[in-house]
């Protein structure tokens, strides 16, 4: 017995030698790297873990900025669900998320496919699609609003004027507000979406269409059968990331519709989900309800990205 | 020699200490209003050698989450200027000195020059003062003079009647005709048609909201027909000034800061438009909307009498008519809180005297409880009435509705 205490006893501290070991020689070889990491540790801690753990604290109080906050359950997310206002927002971000998201795929697959060869004009033509991806924010969006302006200076109407169509009010009607929205995300989205679409194309081995070709499948038929079912990788980049960067969509409906005392425009026509969020933040000071509707569109989002993952992951075990 | 030494570093050092600084934020969309204040700030300093300032502008957009984190902290500047409704506001949450109490012979003298409309709109329900009026900015309505000649209508519009007479004939002879440029189709352009007819926002003592009074309901009428009947058009803030340069709307109504840039920004139609205050409505006033900025002094500071000391001298004829010359140097018009001395605006007499009429007949927003809040559902009658065709009275009851909700919160 002895010896087999003895022995197992030995085993135990063999066995656990190499573990000390490699922690130490882990401290040992990793000390620069987690050194040189440092600083982002730190900033993300700073910057973003303690920001986010915070709004989830003060979605739960009557905040103000200004007094303490007042621990008030969950009368935040009460009152916001409660609010029309906020339905309004949400009916208007989500036709804005599906509609965007859907067209920018669609119209970025057929630029690419149109223009995805490596001729010069090709070229050409892909970077002067990619422009707005790179000129986009603030800038573009100001441009945009003088190019939609209802007067005879707004380039869309001058545009139309010459086909003796009258001036539109784009940004001062209210059934135009969230099309002018997705207009102008498809095109600015639109340059981004093909350059992924491109790379994906370019992976696609020839012999796969010549087999196909050779089968006798129609240009449709390879299309659907071959290029649809291998570009799934980016179709659930581009649908996951514009999804969630639609839902958060902000400069461009406050810079097309909010005045000094609304951020919704006519009826709350433009209203989305982050500009009321902004609205209870920084018009009506409003810190804790502001947090709630963070945390809110934060589960928004989880959960379409779940149902995105689970749909693409049921369509290949279907395949 | 060593003594000497001693005696001068004592003496600088003790200087430096008796030295005061203020801090001064003022709200404004361009460096302009630090430039304004500036020469004012230094004709202080000429009778208070010790003092300095360090004089900042803030942008509108971040103006009061601003103000917010520096209350929050405790740090940053002594005065503020910012909106009509940041004196209550900051005041209530204990961001601002409260003047009628610890400054009342200040507040007081504000009380006697300031403009009447701004002063009801910054005084709390209980008469508490926390902030002070700093500049003012005022609607006024602008046309061609030309243009309205050639369709046959004489002068400025004097009365509602006469305003969309004249609105139709300039649709008639093919201009587009009429435009509102602040707070375009919203409470803040509905405003004045609302005093004009005899109504208010709420009654007197803040009791009750009275917006759906037979008044309201005839002011949001008349306003909606602009957009309904004589297509204004909808955009949140269309070219007013563009519009008149081209011709194709030849008058409209907006603040006074067109009196400063139309000049700069048209000179084509130099000699062409005019200033008039708003056409009067059926009570026979011409009440115009009235806004501009506060100033307020932050409740953290360590030189609250100062603060307050230089406030007062902004109030003196000299200080005023050195921010009024400083603005004319940068191409802008500051109006003064005091309304006697708008006289001293560098502006020609016929625009000048527009201005001071409206001046004197201009309501401020309602200091009552939840206007803030409020708000919205005015503004969401004031569209579905104009863009839904919902019946003004349903639509004014359901914003009365919610006003008094707020009223009571």
């Amino acid at each position: 017995m002895k010896n087999d205490l003895g022995t197992q006893a030995q085993l135990t501290l063999e066995v656990s030698k190499p573990r000390r070991r490699s922690l130490n020689t882990l401290l040992q070889h990793h000390s620069v790297p987690m050194l040189m990491l440092l600083p982002f540790m730190l900033l993300f801690v700073v910057f973003m873990v303690y920001p986010v753990l915070k709004s989830l604290y003060l979605s739960f109080t009557d905040y103000n900025a200004v007094r303490d906050p007042t621990f008030i359950g969950i009368q935040n997310y009460r009152e916001i669900l409660a609010d029309p206002r906020f339905y309004k927002a949400l009916q208007n971000t989500t036709i804005y998320t599906f509609a965007s998201v859907i067209l920018t795929n669609i119209i970025g697959l057929g630029l690419a496919m149109a223009f995805g060869s490596q001729r010069v004009l090709d070229q050409i033509l892909r970077g002067i699609f990619f422009l707005p991806a790179v000129a986009g924010g603030i800038a573009i969006a100001t441009v945009w609003k003088w190019i939609l302006s209802s007067e005879d200076y707004g380039l869309l109407n001058t545009i139309i004027g010459w086909f003796g169509v009258e001036s539109i009010s784009w940004l001062g009607t209210p059934k135009f507000a969230v099309p002018v929205l997705i207009m102008y995300t498809v095109w600015n989205g639109l340059g981004y979406s093909m350059i992924l679409f491109v790379s994906n194309l370019r992976s696609i081995g020839n012999e796969l269409y010549e087999a196909a070709a050779i089968d006798g499948a129609s240009p449709m038929q390879r299309f659907v059968a071959i290029t649809v079912p291998l570009l799934r990788p980016t179709f659930i980049y581009t649908t996951v990331t514009g999804i969630i960067g639609a839902f958060q969509v902000f400069s461009e409906p406050y810079i097309f519709f909010a005045d000094v005392h609304n951020v919704g425009g006519i009826l709350d026509s433009g209203l989305t989900v982050v500009t009321y969020l902004f609205e209870k933040g920084f018009y009506r000071f409003q810190m804790g309800e502001a947090s709630a509707v963070a945390w809110i569109l934060f589960a928004i989002c989880f959960v379409l990205t779940l149902i995105n993952l689970r749909v693409q992951r049921a369509n290949e075990s279907v395949q | 020699m060593k003594l000497k030494t001693l005696t001068a570093v004592l003496a600088l050092s003790l200087s430096a200490a008796q030295a005061e600084k203020l801090t001064i934020w003022l709200v404004g969309d361009n460096a302009n209003m630090a430039t304004i204040v500036q020469p004012a700030a230094d004709l202080y300093k000429a009778k208070h050698k010790d003092v300095t300032f360090e004089i900042r502008t803030i942008p509108w957009s971040d103006a009061y989450t601003k103000y917010l984190a520096a209350i929050a902290s405790r740090t940053g500047p002594d005065i503020i200027t910012g909106g009509l409704s940041f004196g209550i506001s900051l005041g209530e949450q204990g961001g601002l000195i409260n003047l009628s109490q610890k400054y009342p012979a200040f507040a007081a003298q504000v009380r006697k020059v300031a403009q009447k409309g701004v002063m009801n709109s910054i005084t709390a329900t209980d008469g508490t003062l926390y902030a002070v009026p700093f500049d003012l900015t005022v609607q006024l309505m602008y046309y061609r003079t030309d243009v309205l000649q050639q369709a046959g209508i004489k002068g400025a519009p004097k009365t509602w009647a006469d305003y969309t007479k004249a609105v139709e004939k300039l649709r008639a002879s093919g201009k587009k005709g009429a435009m509102i440029q602040w707070g375009n189709a919203g409470w803040l352009s509905y405003f004045p048609y609302l005093y004009q007819a005899g109504g208010q926002l709420y009654d007197d003592k803040c009791t009750k909201a009275v917006i759906n009074s037979p008044e309201g309901v005839t002011a949001l009428r008349y306003f909606a027909d602009f957009y309904t009947k004589y297509k204004s058009p909808t955009d949140g803030w269309p070219d007013l000034e563009a519009g008149l340069a081209s011709g194709d709307y030849p008058i409209g109504i907006t603040g006074n800061w067109s009196l400063g840039s139309l000049p700069v920004a048209q000179p084509k139609i130099d000699g062409k438009w005019k200033a008039a205050k708003l056409p009067a409505g059926p009570t026979g006033k011409s009440t115009a909307f009235i806004g501009g900025s506060v100033m307020g002094v932050m409740s953290y500071t360590k030189v609250p009498d100062l603060a307050v000391d230089f406030m007062k001298f902004l109030y003196t004829g000299p200080a005023v008519k050195a921010m009024i010359n400083s603005a004319n140097k940068v191409g802008t018009l500051w109006i003064p809180a005091r309304t006697d001395m708008a006289s001293q605006l560098n502006l020609p007499a016929d625009r000048k005297s527009a201005l001071i009429a409206q001046l004197k007949d201009a309501e401020g927003p309602a200091n009552c409880k939840g206007w803030e809040e409020s708000g919205d559902a005015v503004q969401k009658a004031i569209q579905a009435v104009i863009f839904n065709g919902t019946d003004p009275k349903d639509a004014l009851d359901a914003a009365a509705a919610t006003m008094n909700r707020n009223l009571k919160k």
